[in-house]
């Protein structure tokens, strides 16, 4: 199969019924992510936006695409690396995130739940999910940092996948406030660093062929603790009927972006500070700080 | 059709009418893995009788 301008193809973009070769698939992905970008008014000239990065595919391709954009439109940029504390797998992932930033030139920081919480996830006993704690505490630490760290923006390599997968899981659960939260640019006040999502219009299978075709090193590590999560069977299902129509995905985030506007103004809360931490709520006490409770009572 | 899969370190050998089906019987869609032949990648009709194939699943992370 050839592409449309002759070369070989080694995409088949079902959704649109393309055929594309390397350098086509990646000028496509790049149109994406400026498209995104200029749509939601995500990165501005002069802006101070730090990447939370892994060293897996998703963040290590929105530090590549933004490095680039910045020859067209001058921002700075820079690095927050999170170690959870997961022996065996998040140091892999970290050498490969440092080694990304020193490649582009990009200054990065590094910050443990150790040093912050005095605790590894892998002490963790939960009574929930891992997940649920990795996820609470790090979304904590990065807004956090990126505050004291004077970053304007907090960019994250959220896709297609997961933020159809968000939206699905928190209409399963039940929970319609976190359901009002899951759009292209999100800011809650006091404390919060607005958080964007370039790649959000881009599938996890093609932020992956984007890596390969364009030799970009990625760790393809996966977490040990991933097994565990609800996401797991949502992503199966979401796969599943983008197999079988090709489109699913895209028209599911299509919706929950037209419904979005009526979202935020009827289900979303004024955020107040944590009475510990003060950092941004919506109860008296943030999350963080409940489970270090729980934690310390265990 | 037979194929020898390429996954995780170890080569296993599959049958099926499709590409798909193989993809199946490995626990995986044409949406959550990237095909590579001899270490490029390839669409799934390019994929032919005793071919070895190596599957990239596109989930990683957490």
């Amino acid at each position: 199969m050839r592409c449309r301008c002759g070369r070989k193809a080694v995409y088949y973009r079902r959704q649109s019924g393309q055929y594309l070769c390397e350098q086509c698939f990646s000028k496509s992905i790049d149109r994406k992510f400026r498209a995104t970008i200029r749509k939601h008014s995500l990165v501005n000239k002069g802006d101070n936006i730090a990447v939370g990065l892994s060293g897996g595919k998703d963040s290590t391709v929105l530090l590549h695409l933004l490095h680039n954009l910045q020859e067209r439109r001058p921002f700075k940029l820079a690095a927050i690396i999170i170690d959870e504390g997961i022996k065996g797998y998040r140091s892999k992932t970290i050498k490969r995130a440092v080694e990304t930033c020193n490649t582009l030139g990009i200054r990065y920081h590094i910050f443990s739940f150790e040093e912050e919480f005095n605790i590894t996830l892998d002490e963790i006993e939960p009574e929930l999910t891992h997940c649920s704690y990795c996820g609470v505490f790090r979304r904590y630490l990065l807004n956090k940092k990126s505050r004291e760290l004077n970053f304007q923006k907090l960019a994250v390599g959220l896709n297609l996948d997961d933020e159809v997968q968000s939206i699905l899981m928190n209409l399963l659960r039940g929970d319609l406030f976190r359901f009002g939260r899951t759009g292209p640019y999100y800011t809650e006040k006091p404390h919060f660093v607005p958080r964007i999502k370039p790649l959000r219009e881009i599938s996890e299978k093609e932020i992956m062929l984007y890596a390969v075709v364009n030799q970009i090193p990625v760790d393809h590590s996966v977490c040990p603790y991933a097994s565990e999560a609800f996401r797991g069977d949502i992503r199966n299902f979401l796969d599943y009927m983008e197999s079988k129509r090709p489109t699913t995905k895209y028209s599911l985030l299509r919706s929950y972006d037209r419904l979005l506007p009526v979202l935020q103004k009827e289900l979303t809360r004024d955020t107040p500070v944590c009475e510990r931490c003060g950092e941004p709520c919506v109860d008296r006490l943030c999350k963080t700080c409940k489970m270090l409770e729980e934690i310390r009572k265990s | 059709m037979r194929v020898n899969v390429f996954l995780n370190k170890t080569t296993v050998t599959k049958e099926g009418e499709t590409v798909q089906e193989i993809l199946e019987k490995c626990g995986y869609t044409i949406e959550s893995v990237i095909l590579l032949k001899e270490g490029r990648v390839v669409l799934e009709e390019e994929v032919s009788d005793n071919d070895t194939i190596e599957l990239l699943p596109v989930a990683s992370g957490g």
